[in-house]
């Protein structure tokens, strides 16, 4: 099986060296303010995250559970715009150079944008990937050098005709979708998708990180076995949401809860 | 361009999450499917006529056509069971998800109408109805709401205070990608990812096919421009679709609300832009970074800050002409329209009337004599009554 991988997926390959596993936190960006934020990326990545998943908020955020919208509201209650966005991700790109972040945004921050204006310059801002969660196959953008990988989605209503479409244009990671539903949800289990994570390992190298509803210690031990590693995010803004009143408790609970997580 | 499946010109396509992109495979399938099929096709017209009420007439509006010098028709979709266009969509729809074996269905709704409407296709046909509606939606039509649980639906408030239309349509999107095995969402205007632009089209261009065989008939010629409310655009588009061909005006009515701000308003195709929202690229109300604004209209099945992309697409082409009515004018028309005809319109459907109005009265200033006009009157106003007196008591037309 022969496959150029992109330069984001090679970066992800060599991270998952160190522990075996990829972990990937989601961050909705402003929740509860930009300097949160800020700081809460810095305490991700000392917490080892491979990857940053930043999201934009959105004002219909309609593949989100509760929290995630809740933290978007938040995002939103005080000033937002692209240009802010930008910014940001310039202060942390500087700040770490040699980390890879991820943007996901609802694909009509993308169309504002114009498409590729948007992926051309988070490229420029040490953006790895893109997640789009109301952008299947059939709309990405094609593929083009100097922009970051546009993940794909797997979901447990994938048929095997179409997954064999998706993991041939696969770069970067697949998001591996645990269950039928919005992020948050509980019942999370790989189990059922055993069969399906084996025919995207026959397929490619690209790692596969499994999201929505980890939210513990035994999840993340399974998304780290069965597949390449996980994304965690409802549960980080539960702890934000827990301690809106006091910032240093919030980022020692986080610094915490990830511990405890974390195989 | 090369025509891709799902377009309207640059409009439309699947923007929703892989989860739910089977589904939507399955159903424009089944629904392909269906309409060649004698036997659902007769149990289609058969609801339509027998329990629905159809045909619906095309009534001649004397006293309002003398007022304006036009000959002013009304297409009574405000005769039909449950009240308003919305039930020529979800028999169909509820007819083909019992064909593909979904036991429950889901919808969300504005004005209640469509939630009403779908409450009733389940009762009739044996499905188990959900119905998603904003809290403040809700609160101005309060009595749809209880009207659906006594149907035995459940109905569930969304969004908070202030949560309107697109907040139900969130909810019933996330709804649907929990349930998307035994679930059909019943999608209420022409709105969402393909194929639903298309499939609820389809169901409600019976409104076009038969005022337009209606005019003929009495007045031997066709109307000079057809009017009708947008809000999502369902009936809009049921009424253009028979006249698109024809060298007739299309002229649809958004709701202009309380003024050009944003948030005062919800007239996505007179002053949005495109962008994506809800599973279809289509003219939106949003920032310039892509936040959707918030909207107001006095009518809440008009208060939505997107429109189904074939409207966008007969707009960028310039076939059809959106106009924006205000609060005031729609109250306006919905206390003439009463007063002078004996017909209590929907405020959404008031909205379609101020339209025609003013652009008679624009025509006959151009010279044109005698306008023959068709008016979709898309539901009754019942459910607005209470509303519309709330507001009259002077305790103004604000949100809550
Ligand atoms: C009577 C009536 N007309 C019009 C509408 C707007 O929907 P559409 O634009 O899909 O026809 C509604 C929606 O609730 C309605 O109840």
């Amino acid at each position: 099986m022969k496959q150029e991988l992109t330069p984001f997926t090679d970066y992800l390959l060599k991270r998952k060296e160190t522990r075996g596993y990829l972990f990937v936190p989601y961050l909705a960006l402003g929740d509860p303010d930009w300097q949160s934020s800020e700081e809460i990326v810095d305490l991700l990545i000392r917490s080892g995250a491979d990857t940053i998943e930043l999201g934009l908020p959105f004002s219909d955020p309609s593949a989100d559970g509760p929290v995630l919208q809740r933290a978007f509201r938040r995002s939103l209650s005080h000033p937002f715009s692209r240009e802010l966005v930008f910014q940001f991700l310039e202060k942390i790109s500087r700040k770490h150079p040699d980390f890879k972040f991820s943007v996901m945004a609802y694909a009509n921050l993308f169309h504002a944008a114009g498409f590729d204006e948007m992926l051309k310059r988070l490229y420029t801002l040490n953006v790895g990937g893109v997640i789009v969660p109301d952008v299947p196959l059939e709309e990405a953008p094609a593929p083009a050098p100097n922009r970051p990988d546009w993940i794909q989605f797997i979901t447990p209503t994938t048929r095997p005709e179409r997954l064999k479409a998706i993991v041939s244009v696969a770069r970067g990671f697949i998001y591996l979708v645990s269950l039928k539903g919005t992020t948050g949800q509980s019942g999370f289990t790989l189990e059922p998708l055993r069969k399906t994570i084996q025919t995207i390992r026959k397929q490619t190298r690209v790692p596969i990180l499994a999201g929505f509803g980890i939210r513990s210690a035994a999840h993340a031990q399974e998304a780290a076995t069965v597949a390449d590693g996980f994304i965690i995010g409802s549960r980080i803004h539960e702890i934000i949401e827990e301690n809106l009143s006091n910032h240093s408790i919030m980022k020692q609970q986080l610094i915490e809860e990830l511990k405890g997580i974390l195989p | 361009m090369a025509k891709r499946e799902g377009y309207f010109g640059e409009f439309g396509g699947r923007f929703v999450s892989e989860l739910l992109i089977p589904a939507l495979d399955k159903l424009w399938e089944q629904y392909k499917k269906a309409i060649k099929d004698p036997s659902y096709k007769k149990e289609y017209q058969a609801l339509l006529h027998d329990y629905a009420g159809r045909p619906t007439h095309l009534y001649f509006a004397a006293n309002l056509s003398a007022i304006h010098k036009a000959r002013i028709y009304l297409k009574r979709e405000d005769t039909l069971h449950t009240g308003s266009h919305k039930i020529n969509n979800t028999l169909g729809q509820a007819l083909l998800a019992r064909r593909m074996g979904k036991k429950r269905v889901i919808a969300e709704t504005g004005a209640g109408q469509h939630g009403v409407a779908t409450a009733t296709a389940a009762a009739v046909l044996g499905l188990k109805a959900h119905v998603y509606m904003g809290e403040e939606d809700l609160r101005r039509q309060a009595l749809n709401g209880f009207r659906m649980r006594l149907l035995g639906s459940t109905v569930e408030g969304v969004g908070g205070p202030t949560g309107t239309l697109r907040d139900a349509v969130n909810e019933a999107l996330r709804d649907w990608s929990r349930t998307v095995d035994d679930t059909h969402y019943i999608v209420g205007s022409a709105i969402g990812p393909h194929p639903f632009p298309r499939i609820v089209r389809d169901f409600q261009s019976v409104i076009g096919k038969e005022a337009r065989k209606q005019i003929l008939a009495k007045e031997k010629r066709l109307p000079d421009m057809v009017s009708a409310c947008v809000g999502g655009g369902s009936n809009a588009i049921g009424m253009f679709s028979g006249f698109v061909k024809d060298n007739v005006v299309l002229l649809g009515a958004e709701a202009g609300g309380r003024g050009d701000n944003p948030g005062q308003h919800s007239s996505s195709l007179s002053r949005g832009v495109p962008g994506i929202l809800q599973g279809a690229r289509t003219y939106l109300l949003q920032d310039s970074s892509g936040i959707v604004s918030p909207v107001h209209s006095v009518s809440a099945g008009l208060d939505y800050p997107g429109v189904g992309p074939e409207h966008a697409y007969l707009k960028s082409i310039g076939r059809a002409e959106y106009v924006s009515i205000s609060d005031e004018q729609a109250l306006e028309a919905f206390r003439v329209l009463s007063e002078v005809e004996g017909i209590i319109p929907a405020l959404e459907s008031s909205h379609a009337v101020a339209a025609a109005f003013d652009w008679i009265n624009k025509a006959r200033k151009k010279g044109l004599k005698d306008p023959l006009v068709i008016i979709n009157l898309s539901g009754r106003g019942d459910k607005d009554v209470a509303e519309v007196q709330r507001i009259l008591d002077g305790a103004g037309n604000e949100d809550h």
